[in-house]
């Protein structure tokens, strides 16, 4: 894949790399980059380092505020095409540009991220330097944040690749160079592993290839520039499609695996630890959401979802919002329906991936009210039994995906 | 039979853990030390591991992300005499966890539940 790039300071060689993918982020990437450049200074020093700006060629000043960024550490900036755009395609590049400086690890950090601190650069970077193939990020979260990781994204990411990886999708992680190499090999990469299903899909390749996976404490709440719970449908469209997408490729590998295994965990600090900042949810909107689906799509939900499951969807509508409770088998079994459905092509992809955003509200909407007078940490317990009944259940998924 | 290995700096806890896993049908080595451990694994290849926690030598919890990095898939049940371990979230990584008891019941219970799965682990790709 070609790509620009400007190295002045003719950088040949690194042994750890800080990443920093964008698109038209010259407001918030200073920050990153000054906490990137005092992590390698405060905790690698004494390896080679450089900080790169993976870009797709964006249109304000991002790479001119990146590299007048003062840094103790030398910056390389390259971008993608104009036109080419997607974190994918700018992780595409950095794996070209490690194996090019012979790089044995790579931390990717968001470009926008305001709670970065140096310490994260130590606690991601830190075990690939040990020898794991791919770290992953645990935050400190409120339990209302990021619902598609904690209600979708982790309980089929798990049960599918055995790995318990809580934060599949963080943005924020580290690789090796081996990795690296790895993901070059690749001939061919599914269309979302171009955007945002890049974690997901890296994820996906470690367990496949039976890569160490650990997950390092970055502490600090993750603040970034959106909102943290704002119902982000695009997002969650391009994680169903993701997440099914995997499914097909990796079906010699995922039906095999029959319970998930914890990972190792660094980063974790003693004294007192930081507390997220309160998220609040709207459970008139998720329930008027979810039961607007019944109209909108009812009739393709009978196509795709099996009849037991639909019926016992009805029932949940009937219940007024105050007696709320969606069973998780029920959520698993019609992603595992929907997924089945996406395998063999029955219905147009498009409408199908919409219309399951309207049950992940009725499901959003049960977990909220369960744990609406739980501790995060209690809401955690929650989570992680649902992503147990998701493993349980995982035999239906599997005798019927080659039939 | 599956080899169990039994990591406890406390001899009786080594013999009283191996003898009731001999009789039941477990092969069993084991180990007085982390460090011992970090010498036996690799030669003994052991289908799951009892790791004590509180070691003269080495934190039990430090070990288990040590064993996670080079033996992926094996599994590894913490034995504790205390169950204030659970404040540690390192205790995350390990498969289960029991407290000692000369009832090893739970022990037993939790080693075939972890045996179990890991044999339905698929092998390494090629």
């Amino acid at each position: 894949m070609e790509f620009y790039i400007e190295n002045p300071q003719h950088v040949e060689r690194a042994d750890i790399v800080v990443a920093i993918p964008s698109f038209n982020e010259a407001e918030f990437i200073a920050y990153p980059t000054i906490q990137a450049d005092k992590g390698l200074v405060e905790y690698f020093g004494n390896l080679n380092s450089v900080i790169i700006n993976c870009d797709n060629s964006s249109q304000d000043a991002t790479k001119e505020v990146f590299f007048n960024t003062p840094t103790e550490m030398p910056k390389i900036y390259i971008s993608t095409p104009e036109g080419v755009r997607g974190k994918g395609s700018n992780l595409r590049n950095l794996f070209h540009l490690m194996v090019e400086l012979d790089a044995g690890a790579a931390v990717v950090v968001d470009a926008d991220l305001k709670s970065i601190t140096p310490k994260w650069v130590a606690n991601l970077g830190g075990p690939i330097l040990k020898g794991f193939g791919l770290v992953a990020p645990l935050y400190i979260r409120h339990k209302y944040e990021d619902a598609i990781t904690s209600m979708l994204v982790y309980p089929m990411t798990r049960t599918l690749y055995g790995r318990r990886v809580r934060n599949p999708i963080g943005g924020d992680l580290a690789i090796s160079g081996d990795m690296a190499e790895l993901f070059l090999r690749e001939e061919t990469w599914p269309k979302s592993a171009s955007g945002f299903g890049i974690d997901l899909w890296m994820i996906a390749m470690a367990a496949y290839h039976r890569i160490p996976i650990c997950q390092s404490f970055v502490g600090h709440p993750k603040i970034h520039r959106n909102a943290p719970f704002k119902k982000s449908e695009a997002m969650l469209k391009e994680m169903l499609e993701t997440i099914f997408t995997l499914m097909v490729r990796f079906d010699d590998f995922w039906p095999r695996v029959r319970w998930s295994k914890p990972t190792a965990l660094y980063g974790l600090q003693e004294g007192e630890m930081d507390v997220a900042n309160p998220v609040s949810i709207d459970e008139e909107d998720l329930h008027v959401r979810f039961i607007r689906g019944f109209e909108t799509f009812g009739e393709l939900w009978r196509r795709v979802i099996s009849e037991s499951y639909v019926n016992k969807l009805s029932e949940v509508k009937g219940l007024s919002l105050s007696q709320f409770n969606f069973p998780t088998h029920l959520w698993a079994g019609v992603l595992y329906d929907f997924a089945l459905a996406y395998k063999r092509g029955e219905v147009d992809i498009s409408g199908m991936i919409d219309s399951i955003l309207p049950i992940f509200y009725g499901k959003m909407l049960s977990f909220a009210r369960k744990t609406e007078r739980m501790s995060t940490p209690q809401a955690d317990d929650e989570v992680e039994q649902n992503c147990l009944v998701f493993e349980e259940t995982k035999s239906y998924l599997a005798q019927r995906w080659f039939d | 039979m599956a080899k169990i290995m039994v990591v406890d700096d406390e001899e009786h806890i080594r013999l009283l853990y191996s003898e009731e896993l001999k009789e039941e049908g477990y092969d069993v080595v084991t180990a007085d030390s982390g460090y011992k451990l970090l010498e036996k694994i690799e030669t003994e290849e052991p289908d799951l591991v009892v790791l004590d926690i509180k070691m003269a030598d080495f934190n039990g919890l430090d070990l288990l992300q040590d064993i996670r990095l080079k033996f992926y898939d094996l599994p590894v049940i913490l034995s504790t005499a205390y169950d204030t371990f659970k404040e540690d979230m390192k205790s995350l990584a390990a498969d289960y966890y029991v407290v000692k008891s000369f009832d090893l019941s739970e022990l037993k219970n939790k080693i075939a539940l972890a045996l179990e799965a890991s044999e339905s682990q698929p092998p390494p790709t090629a």
